[in-house]
């Protein structure tokens, strides 16, 4: 999980062209949106995207828990793990 | 406020045909092009930003609010802020043909690819998103206009800039244009620079430089393209009027001292 937190730091760097961050500067159980790492709803869409065309998983837009895969690198790195099961089943 | 918009007049030279006159404090300019701007006698009264390897300096603003300017966007950002600098917010006029060129070509490109759109392309590309960002960036809350192409090129902007000083004491104009993607060269022929020229107007008979402009209809003999380099070509070198030809108009520009 700590390797995919990492993969998902500099997806995140990249992605949204966070100059000047690295990922050592992101805490993976920080806020990404608002207080914390500042990102707003389009870098949610980007986001989403990158994530669509890196690991192939689908992103249910509707789901009410949706708000809550996006909150941190940890939540997000549970989510893409739950998806990729789900794509091996 | 007829100094600053008079009535149609009729040239003596084109009896019969209406004509538009404005006139224009020039409180300000401010350019920046992608190129290196050798020194030269610049028209008085502005600055040229320096080119910093082809990538307008934007390090006044924070990076989360940097990080997604194009090019384009960054070359109005430092223009439309440096000018906010000298002369403090004011409503501001917007114009540039084409706009964000580049991204909506690659939006096209990936829609007909069957691929997803970028949703900051997308967001970023519609043509007044450098206007609403350039507004963010100062923090005004006075009005803008973003205006696109047409007939009478970038001269439309200080009509609109004529309109809006009958309300307001000055008004920043911001004109901005990069390099057409390959895909569209074979129709329309454009400069390979991308550059910005803001201008602080005000009413005419002000402290400062007076730009005089007059329009009259007329069968053009070139299009704007060609005007809109001249004009910043002109400003290089210290060029004090030139008259321009463009589709269905034909507009004249002089720049005399206060």
């Amino acid at each position: 999980m700590e390797n995919l937190e990492a993969e998902l730091k500099q997806l995140i760097i990249d992605t949204l062209e966070l100059e000047g961050i690295s990922p050592m500067d992101i805490v993976s159980y920080a806020p990404l949106f608002g207080e914390g790492l500042g990102l707003d709803s389009i870098d949610a869409l980007e986001l989403g995207l990158a994530l669509k065309k890196k690991y192939h998983i689908h992103i249910d837009t509707n789901s009410a828990e949706l708000a809550n895969y996006f909150a941190s690198v940890q939540n997000l790195a549970v989510f893409v793990v739950s998806q990729l099961n789900k794509n091996t089943l | 406020m007829t100094d600053v918009l008079e009535s149609p007049r009729t040239l003596p030279e084109n009896s019969g045909i209406q004509e538009i006159r404005l006139g224009f404090t020039l409180q300000h300019w401010c350019l920046w092009q992608s190129r290196e701007t050798p020194f030269g006698e610049f028209w008085p009264g502005g600055e040229v930003l320096p080119c910093n390897g082809g990538r307008a300096d934007v390090t006044f603003l924070p990076m989360m609010q940097s990080r997604r300017l194009s090019p384009l966007a960054r070359a109005v950002s430092a223009v439309a802020w440096h000018s906010r600098q000298q002369g403090g917010d004011m409503p501001s006029v917007f114009f540039s043909s084409h706009g964000e060129s580049q991204y909506y070509l690659e939006m096209l490109q990936a829609l007909a690819g069957g691929e997803d759109v970028s949703p900051s392309r997308f967001s970023l590309c519609v043509h007044n998103a450098i206007a609403g960002l350039s507004s963010f960036h100062s923090a005004s809350y006075l009005p803008y206009v973003s205006l696109a192409g047409g007939t009478e090129g970038m001269f439309a902007a200080f009509l609109e800039a004529g309109g809006i000083l009958l309300e307001a004491p000055k008004v920043l104009v911001v004109w901005y244009e990069q390099a057409l993607p390959d895909a569209y060269r074979a129709y329309l022929d454009t400069s390979e620079t991308t550059f910005a020229l803001a201008m602080v107007l005000a009413r005419a008979g002000g402290l400062g430089h007076q730009l005089r402009l007059a329009r009259w209809a007329d069968k053009g003999r070139s299009n704007a393209e060609d005007c809109t380099q001249s004009l910043v070509q002109a400003i290089l070198d210290g060029q004090r009027s030139a008259v321009c030809h463009l589709n269905q108009s034909i507009w004249q520009w002089r720049l005399d001292d206060a």
